[in-house]
């Protein structure tokens, strides 16, 4: 059992690397410097604040690219290009190959996101040097837990792309359901935050915000797991009350969808 | 078999030919007189929420950063755009320094203080340790908008979260409250100081701006206290110079000049299509 699932998982490594992975992830990793240390120029008084602002963004920004892709290697090629006569003719469960291939993914995310995370402190601490600010940064604890946070939201879209991969007929749905997944359920609570402070812009805001406010029930709000702020701006408060519920909710939606895979894929009929 | 074949293509014909046709035809009926547009247009928060990505970090970063490079041109600023726009900066991410920094040397002090107030307002509540922002909003409140209330709560604020200045804070507020003081004498020292600090030459020379409107209205007021001491209550800004006071009325690089009102002689505000004057 034990043999099964490793040898899954260092398939899913050759077949990751066979795709280029490893230069995807040079280049994830040298559009996020670029990034950070370009817009850091253009914060006049706080370079370090908006260059690890930036640097957010980017990353929560590429990495979903990098799970399509994965998800696509790892999953919807295997049924396209027939590799499950091979890969599911042995005698073993098919979750076996699933979970498999999904710790793989996710072991690649997370170093990559190590990475990314420890350049961030390195131009941080460079650009913080450059120019003293008011409100300094904060890279210790509170910037650990903001990259938590990231992981988890990837780890949600990590499993949505799984699912999908198993599912869909063809690749490129796995690239939009995961992608319109992301926009909608990364910004419909601050849309609603917006509607219920800003106002003036729609005529009726009280309705647009009820009926957003049925997503809450459907979809993740990724949006709140950014607590960029704490790390931005340093404070502890910017911590959310909730984020025990937060966090909760966030992992059982992933390990739902993770077991719908599961269960798609025992079910799943080849021609 | 063969004329299915030539069928279809007639078919695709006939399309072409109907669909040049028709289009030749649009082409000649005269199009809709367009609506003019005035001022750029700005994109709504909620919107620019989605067009990032769900990201209203990402959002109000590009969006400062593009409000720093486009908004301003050969020196001149486009202040009705700018007033729209970083209200929904100020909305996205109200926290964003620059954004309130900006907001106060460029909108506030170029003839939009209410709009600049109200960023730094959010700014104010959003950056609850920071003392600048509720020292600005404070002084502002007391010199465009003579609430002095509003201001002493603010510097107040400030005080709390001072370190270093907490003292210098408070006897400002107690001050005001006595009404004892010459605002627009460390209006023009304050602003003096920003410009000196200020280390871009076209930021510098954009605040020089309004230092030098500002002198202008000091000008403007020791010379009608010196008035008002000989002559009784001023009725226009131009009896200063028949009266020798001046030898001419102090000329505004903004452009928008000073007016007396009330008795008094304020900076003259912009005037925006739409918005009424409110204060």
């Amino acid at each position: 059992m034990n043999m099964q699932y490793r040898r899954d998982f260092l398939t899913a490594l050759r077949l990751a690397l066979k795709a280029k992975f490893l230069w995807m992830a040079i280049g994830v990793v040298l559009v996020v410097a670029l990034a950070a240390l370009l817009s850091s120029y253009f914060g006049a008084r706080q370079p370090a604040t908006v260059a690890l602002d930036v640097g957010f963004s980017t990353i929560r920004l590429l990495m979903p690219l990098l799970i399509v892709l994965l998800a696509q290697e790892l999953f919807s090629h295997e049924f396209d290009k027939r590799y499950y006569l091979n890969s599911l003719t042995y005698p073993r469960g098919r979750h076996s190959l699933l979970l498999g291939r999904f710790v793989a993914m996710l072991a690649m995310l997370l170093v990559l996101l190590l990475v990314l995370g420890l350049l961030q402190v390195v131009l941080a601490s460079f650009i913080g040097g450059l120019y003293p600010q008011a409100t300094p940064v904060a890279m210790g604890q509170p910037y650990l837990v903001v990259m938590l946070f990231m992981a988890l939201d990837l780890l949600v879209l990590a499993a949505l792309a799984t699912l999908l991969g198993v599912v869909a007929s063809t690749p490129s749905f796995v690239l939009i359901g995961t992608f319109g997944f992301m926009l909608v359920a990364r910004s419909y609570g601050a849309i609603i935050d917006l509607l219920s402070s800003g106002g003036g812009q729609v005529g009726n805001a009280e309705g647009y915000r009820a009926s957003l406010g049925v997503l809450g029930y459907l979809l993740p709000d990724l949006g709140a797991l950014d607590i960029r702020m704490l790390a931005l701006y340093g404070k502890p408060e910017f911590l959310p009350a909730d984020w025990p519920w937060l966090l909760l909710s966030s992992l059982a939606y992933a390990i739902a969808l993770l077991a719908l895979a599961v269960w798609a894929l025992q079910r799943k009929r080849f021609a | 078999m063969r004329s299915q074949a030539y069928r279809s293509l007639l078919l695709v014909l006939l399309g072409f030919v109907v669909f040049t046709a028709t289009s030749q035809w649009r082409a000649r009926t005269p199009a809709p007189e367009a609506p003019v547009i005035e001022g750029r247009v700005v994109i709504a928060a909620p919107v620019l929420l989605v067009l990032f990505g769900g990201d209203r970090f990402l959002a109000a970063n590009l969006e400062t950063m593009r409000l720093a490079a486009t908004g301003v041109d050969w020196g001149q600023v486009d202040t009705g755009y700018l007033i729209r726009a970083q209200q929904e900066v100020a909305e996205l991410n109200p926290c964003h320094e620059d954004n309130y920094y900006l907001a106060n040397g460029l909108l506030t002090w170029g003839g939009a203080e209410r709009e600049g107030t109200e960023v730094l307002r959010r700014a104010m509540h959003c950056r609850f340790w920071d003392e600048l922002p509720a020292f600005f909003y404070g002084f502002n409140q007391a010199f465009f908008n003579k609430n002095i209330a509003e201001a002493s709560h603010a510097l107040e604020l400030a005080a709390q979260r001072s370190s270093g200045n907490a003292a210098g804070f408070r006897k400002l507020a107690i001050m005001l409250q006595a009404e004892s003081f010459a605002d627009e004498k460390l209006a023009l020292d304050y602003l003096t100081q920003q410009r000196d600090a200020a280390s871009d030459p076209r930021l510098r020379a954009m605040l020089d701006k309004r230092v030098i409107r500002l002198r202008g209205l000091v000008v403007l007021r020791q010379a009608k206290r010196l008035f008002e001491k000989r002559n009784g209550a001023l009725t226009s800004l131009e009896q200063l110079v028949e009266f020798g006071l001046l030898p001419a009325l102090p000329e505004d690089p903004l452009r928008l000049g000073y007016e007396l009102r009330e008795g008094q002689i304020i900076l003259k505000k912009m005037k925006i299509a739409g918005m009424e004057d409110q204060s």
